[in-house]
C-alpha cells in the first residue's frame, strides 16, 4: 500500500468531473504522486495539501493522511483520516480503510504517546538526575573552590607570616650583624691600642712603666679578645639567622577537587 | 655565604692573633745577659741603662745577684774624652775587692755585680745616674768620687731609696754636715780636709817651710772640695802667713786667676785642683806669670787631687821637685797584702795615684756591711748604714780587710752580735761616727825628675 497512492480519484472520478480541474492542482497531484513514489512522503503530503487547497477533494485528504502515515506523522495522519471520514462524499471504501487506519493509528499514537510519556518521564528523570549531578558537581566545585580559597588564604597567611618572620629574621640578622661589625671595630681598635701599648712597653725605660704598660697591654688585648670573640659569635648568629640560609627540602600541599596534591621540592 | 664564611674566618684569625701575638712576651729576661749590652734585667724586664752607665764587673748571669753601684768621673766626656787615670785606678781597686769576695761565695752564695756610671764630673749626670741606680736598679750602696759629686748624689738619692753612699776620695768638711743631715748614710774612707789643712800648716811651719809673714796664695776650684780645703787652709795658715785665696771655675778661665796670683808674688801657691786645670795653670804661669817661677823663688804646692801622673804632661820641667800632701795610701796594716795583689792583676803600683787603697778599703767596708744587712732584714741603705757603724767598734775583734779574712768578717757580721774593728790598706779606719769619716795619716809626696812620685814621709795631723 505504501508504494503508491490511491488514485481512486481517477477511478472514482472516472467519467466524473476530474479530481482536479484546476491544472495547477493537477500538477500538484502529479508531483505528489511522483514524490510519494520516491518515498518523499512529507514532500508528497505537502504537495497534496497544496492541491487540496486548490481542489478540496476528499480523496486528496485520504492521500494526504496516507502520506503522512508513511512519513510517520501519526497524529497528523490520524487527524487527516478523521477529517476525511467526516466528509460527505468520501468514498465508503476509503472510509472503511480510513477507519481501520485510524484504529491502527490510534493504537500507534497511544503507544507513541505512552512511549513519549515514558521518554518524557525518563527524560525528566534523567534531567533530574543530571540536575542533581550538576548540583552535586556544583556543590563539589563550590566546596573545592572554598577549600582552594581557604588554602590560598592559609598559604597567603603562612607566606605573610613567613615573610613577617623572614622580615623579622632579616632585621634580627642585620642587627646582630651590625653588632658583629661593631664588635669587630672595637676589637680592632683595642687590638691596635694593645699593639701600641706593647710597642711602648718595649721602649719603656723604667720598671714602673714596664709594669704599667704590661697591665695596659693585657687589658687592651683582653678587651680586643672579648670583642672579637663576641663579634665572631654574633657573625655566626647573623649568618644562621638570615632567611634562606637553610637549604632543606620544601613540602607543599595543594587541595584539589577530589583530594589534594603534595609536592616536595628543593635546591641542588 | 662565602662572604660570610670569609668574614668569620677573618674574625677568627684576628681573635687568635690578638691573644697570641700581643698579650705575651712580657717576661723579657731572667738575668742581665739575656738583655742587650746597654740594658739590665730588673724584675724580668730589660731596662736600658742611663747614658754613661754599664754593667762593669762581677756576676751578671744570676737573677739574684747582689747589686753594687758606682758613679765615678772616669772621663771628661761620655763620648770617650780624656780618662781620669786616678779614678780608673780606684775602679780597679773596687773590681779587685769584688772579685775576691765573689771567689769566697759572695753574699752567702749570691755573687756581687758592680754597675758603674761615668759622671764625667758633671753634677747633673751624677744626680740623674745615682737617682736611677737607687730607684730603678735598687742599689743599696753607691760609690761616689769627690765631695761635690758625693753631695749631689746624696741629695738626688734622698727620696729614691736612700742608699748608703761611700766615697773613697771625698774629703770636704762639708760632708760632715751632710752625714749628719742624711741619716748618717754618707760615708767616706778618706779623712776630711780639715786634717789635710792641718798637715800642710804643720809642714809650712816646720823648719825649711815657709817664713812667717810670707805671702801664700791658695788657687782653688769653686767646688765643694776646693772651697772646703781652701777655707780650712785659710783658717790654719792665716795666723802665721799672708793668705790670699783665689777661686776659679773648674774647666773655666784660669788666665785671670793666675794673673791675679802673679800680682801677689807669693812665696808659695797652693793649688787645690785636678790635673787638667793644673796643667793649664802651670802653662799659663810659664807664659805670663813671671812671679810664679822658680827664678823668683816661687814654689808650687799641691794637695791630694794632684797626685796623678797626668799633671806632669808637658809640665815636668816646672813641677819636678814639687811637693804635695795626700792621705797616706800605705798607712794601713794590710797595704802589704793589697799592693801585690793589685800589681799582679792590673800591672801598676796602686801608689801611683791617690786613694787607690782607699777605694779597696771602701769596697770591703760595704761588702761587710752588706753581710750584716743580708743577715738582719735584707739589703737596703738603712741596713747597710747600720752595718757600717758596726765595723769600727773599739774592743771588737780586729779584722784585716784582705780576702783571706772575708768569710771570717762576713760570718761575724751576719751573726747575732755583729761588731768588728776593721783595719785596711789605707789606714786603721777608726771612724768618727759623728762625721762618717776616719782620721788618717798623710803622706808628703814629691814629684821626681823621672815623672814618678815619691813618698817622703807619713805624718799624722797635729792634734789627732
Amino acid at each position: 500500500m505504501r508504494g503508491f497512492l490511491v488514485f481512486a480519484v481517477a477511478v472514482s472520478l472516472a467519467g466524473a468531473p476530474a479530481l482536479a480541474a484546476n491544472p495547477r492542482a493537477q500538477a500538484l497531484i502529479k508531483e505528489g504522486d511522483r514524490l510519494y513514489k520516491e518515498n518523499k512522503y512529507l514532500e508528497a503530503a505537502a504537495a497534496l495539501k497544496d492541491a487540496y487547497a486548490l481542489e478540496p477533494n476528499p480523496t486528496l485528504l485520504y492521500n494526504i493522511a496516507r502520506a503522512l502515515d508513511q512519513a510517520g506523522e501519526l497524529q497528523q495522519a490520524l487527524d487527516q483520516y478523521r477529517t476525511f471520514v467526516g466528509l460527505e462524499g468520501a468514498d465508503p471504501a476509503l472510509v472503511k480503510k480510513a477507519n481501520l487506519a485510524m484504529d491502527r493509528l490510534r493504537t500507534l499514537v497511544a503507544r507513541a504517546e505512552a512511549d513519549q510519556r515514558l521518554q518524557e518521564a525518563e527524560r525528566k528523570r534523567l534531567e533530574g538526575d543530571a540536575q542533581k549531578e550538576r548540583s552535586r558537581a556544583q556543590s563539589e566545585a563550590e566546596k573545592a573552590r572554598l577549600q582552594r580559597e581557604q588554602f590560598e588564604a592559609e598559604k597567603r597567611a603562612a607566606e605573610e607570616s613567613a615573610n613577617k618572620k623572614s622580615s623579622g629574621r632579616k632585621i634580627a640578622a642585620f642587627t646582630v650583624g651590625g653588632l658583629a661589625v661593631a664588635g669587630l671595630g672595637v676589637g680592632i681598635g683595642f687590638g691596635v691600642a694593645a699593639n701600641s701599648s706593647k710597642s711602648a712597653f718595649t721602649r719603656a725605660e723604667t720598671v714602673a712603666d714596664k709594669q704599667r704598660l704590661e697591665s695596659e697591654t693585657r687589658t687592651r688585648a683582653l678587651v680586643a679578645d672579648v670583642s672579637l670573640g663576641l663579634s665572631l659569635a654574633a657573625a655566626i648568629t647573623a649568618v644562621v639567622l638570615y632567611p634562606g640560609s637553610s637549604s632543606g627540602p620544601q613540602v607543599s600541599v595543594v587541595p584539589i577537587s577530589g583530594g589534594a596534591v603534595a609536592t616536595v621540592g628543593g635546591e641542588f | 655565604m662565602r662572604r660570610a664564611a670569609a668574614f668569620v674566618l677573618a674574625l677568627s684569625t684576628l681573635w687568635g692573633g690578638c691573644s697570641f701575638t700581643t698579650a705575651t712576651g712580657f717576661q723579657e729576661c731572667n738575668n742581665d745577659t739575656e738583655c742587650g749590652a746597654a740594658q739590665v734585667c730588673l724584675k724580668r724586664y730589660c731596662i736600658p741603662l742611663p747614658p754613661g752607665c754599664r754593667r762593669d764587673f762581677g756576676d751578671f748571669t744570676s737573677a739574684d745577684h747582689a747589686v753594687l753601684a758606682a758613679a765615678l768621673p772616669l772621663t771628661d766626656s761620655l763620648d770617650g774624652g780624656v780618662a781620669d787615670d786616678s779614678e780608673t785606678a780606684g775602679l780597679d781597686a773596687f773590681r779587685l775587692a769584688v772579685g775576691e769576695a765573689n771567689e769566697k761565695q759572695g753574699l752567702n752564695g749570691r755573687r756581687f755585680a758592680l754597675y758603674v756610671c761615668n759622671t764625667t764630673g758633671s753634677e747633673d749626670l751624677v744626680r740623674s745616674q745615682s737617682a736611677w741606680l737607687a730607684r730603678e736598679l735598687g742599689a743599696p750602696a753607691i760609690f761616689t768620687s769627690g765631695s761635690s759629686q758625693t753631695i749631689a748624689a746624696a741629695v738626688a738619692t734622698e727620696d729614691a731609696g736612700a742608699p748608703a753612699l761611700m766615697s773613697a776620695t771625698a774629703t770636704s768638711p762639708d760632708l760632715i754636715g751632710v752625714f749628719q743631715g742624711q741619716h748618717q748614710r754618707v760615708w767616706r774612707v778618706a779623712p776630711p780636709d780639715t786634717l789635710q789643712a792641718r798637715v800642710i800648716s804643720d809642714l809650712f811651719a816646720a823648719d825649711g817651710g815657709v817664713a812667717p809673714g810670707a805671702n801664700v796664695a791658695v788657687l782653688y776650684e769653686k767646688k765643694a772640695y776646693g772651697e772646703g780645703l781652701s777655707g780650712a787652709l785659710r783658717d790654719r795658715l792665716a795666723p802665721r802667713l799672708q793668705v790670699t785665696i783665689v777661686p776659679f771655675d773648674r774647666g773655666g778661665d784660669i788666665n785671670v786667676p793666675v794673673d791675679r796670683v802673679n800680682t801677689l808674688a807669693p812665696a808659695v801657691t797652693i793649688v787645690v785642683a785636678f790635673p787638667p786645670d793644673i796643667r793649664r795653670i802651670v802653662e799659663r804661669a810659664r807664659l805670663a806669670a813671671p812671679n810664679l817661677s822658680a827664678v823668683k823663688n816661687h814654689r808650687w804646692f799641691f794637695t791630694d787631687s794632684a797626685k796623678d801622673p797626668a799633671i806632669l804632661q808637658g809640665t815636668l820641667d816646672v813641677l819636678a821637685g814639687t811637693m804635695g800632701t795626700a792621705p797616706a795610701q800605705n798607712a794601713g796594716p794590710t797595704f802589704g797584702g793589697f799592693q801585690p795583689n793589685f800589681v799582679q792583676k792590673f800591672g801598676f803600683d796602686p801608689q801611683t795615684f791617690s786613694y787607690t787603697s782607699h777605694s779597696y778599703d771602701a769596697m770591703y767596708l760595704v761588702l761587710l756591711a752588706s753581710a750584716y744587712a743580708d743577715g738582719h732584714g735584707g739589703l737596703s741603705g738603712a741596713r747597710l748604714t747600720e752595718g757600717l757603724k758596726l765595723l769600727s767598734v773599739q774592743g771588737a775583734p780586729e779584722v784585716k780587710l784582705l780576702p783571706e779574712n772575708y768569710i771570717l768578717g762576713t760570718t761575724a757580721m751576719r751573726g747575732a752580735s755583729p761588731a768588728l774593728n776593721v783595719v785596711g790598706a789605707s789606714g786603721d779606719l777608726d771612724f768618727d761616727v759623728d762625721a762618717g769619716a776616719p782620721s788618717s795619716k798623710y803622706e808628703i809626696w814629691q814629684v821626681l825628675p823621672d815623672a814618678g812620685f815619691a813618698t817622703l814621709k807619713l805624718v799624722a795631723p797635729s792634734g789627732t
